[in-house]
């Protein structure tokens, strides 16, 4: 290879490098929430069974690992991620969103209490610190999953990123599709993979 | 002004590099000698948004350079840490470039 080519594929590495810095930065990470039938998997969809809520970068799914309530919890946030939602719309939204779908008695149990939502938004703040850890990304979860203050004591939370809904059926066939992709080993360790940078110690 | 902290132990070749890389909007500084380019990552205000290690040679030596450069870096800065590229003249066995990727670095075949 001669040098210009060389120094070609250099600043293609580093401008790609730079771009997806600057996507992440503008936009926050990338989600991917799980559920398991397969009916609806819009962002309107709202009583659902969720399987799982995944971090996707660089070609690698992290998962994040929450609860039920805690998924339901952050595909709330995630549906409506525009506005910061506070503890109390958070309890209403969950009750309307119920009240139109599923039978009377369900909606009691899947509402999230207002006095709750602190405590859930700190454990998925935990787990999103986790597992943007093992993706290698240098986000505090506080930015991925913010607080905004009101004019009162209230606090909204919000999120930072970008989100899909799947079901388990579509993932399955999205992961197929990822494996068949023709040099797709070469590609994810030469230019999109990333590991966990906790291995250096080891 | 994107900074890049260039390494290469080829002095030769160094010029025919880092110039295609300042005409495209890159600052670069150059270094050849390992222990400086540690000490230079090892600065306590983070400067360098890219770190280029061009392994001429033996793969492995510049993999070991690799994680050093990288653990020094986080010493100092946890936040800022900058993108590491690992440029390699000579085909690399899969083992390492496994090991690079778990460094959080990338890999490019020249």
């Amino acid at each position: 290879m001669s040098v210009s080519e060389a120094v070609d594929r250099i600043i293609d590495e580093l401008e790609f490098i730079e771009a997806e810095r600057r996507q992440l930065k503008a936009k926050g990470p990338h989600f991917m929430i799980v559920q398991r039938d397969g009916e609806q998997c819009n962002a309107c969809a709202s009583h659902r069974d969720f399987a799982a809520v995944y971090l996707l970068h660089q070609g690698r799914f992290f998962q994040v690992s929450l609860g039920t309530v805690l998924m339901r919890l952050f595909d709330y946030l995630a549906r409506h991620n525009r506005v910061a939602q506070t503890a109390k719309q958070i309890e209403n939204g969950t009750r309307i969103d119920l009240s139109l779908r599923v039978p009377r008695d369900a909606v009691s149990t899947s509402v999230i209490p207002r006095r709750y939502v602190r405590v859930y938004v700190r454990r998925i703040r935990q787990a999103l610190g986790v597992a943007l850890r093992q993706a290698g990304l240098e986000i505090e979860s506080d930015a991925v999953l913010a607080s905004d203050g009101t004019a009162l004591n209230e606090v909204g939370y919000r999120f930072h990123g970008t989100f899909e809904w799947l079901n388990t059926a579509e993932v399955q066939q999205a992961t197929k599709d990822w494996a068949e992709v023709p040099n797709r080993v070469t590609a994810s360790t030469s230019t999109h993979f990333r590991g966990r940078r906790s291995h250096l110690g080891g | 002004m994107r900074r890049v902290l260039l390494i290469d132990q080829s002095k030769e070749h160094v010029a025919a590099l880092k110039a295609p890389l300042c005409r495209r909007g890159f600052q670069v500084r150059v270094e050849d000698l390992r222990w400086r380019a540690i000490q230079v990552l090892r600065q306590s205000v983070p400067r360098w948004e890219f770190v280029v290690i061009v392994a001429r040679g033996n793969a492995e030596e510049d993999v070991t350079l690799l994680r050093d450069l990288i653990v020094a870096s986080q010493q100092f800065h946890q936040s800022e840490s900058p993108e590491f590229l690992l440029a390699a003249c000579t085909s690399c066995a899969p083992s390492l470039r496994i090991q690079i990727a778990q460094m959080g670095a990338r890999y490019v075949r020249l």
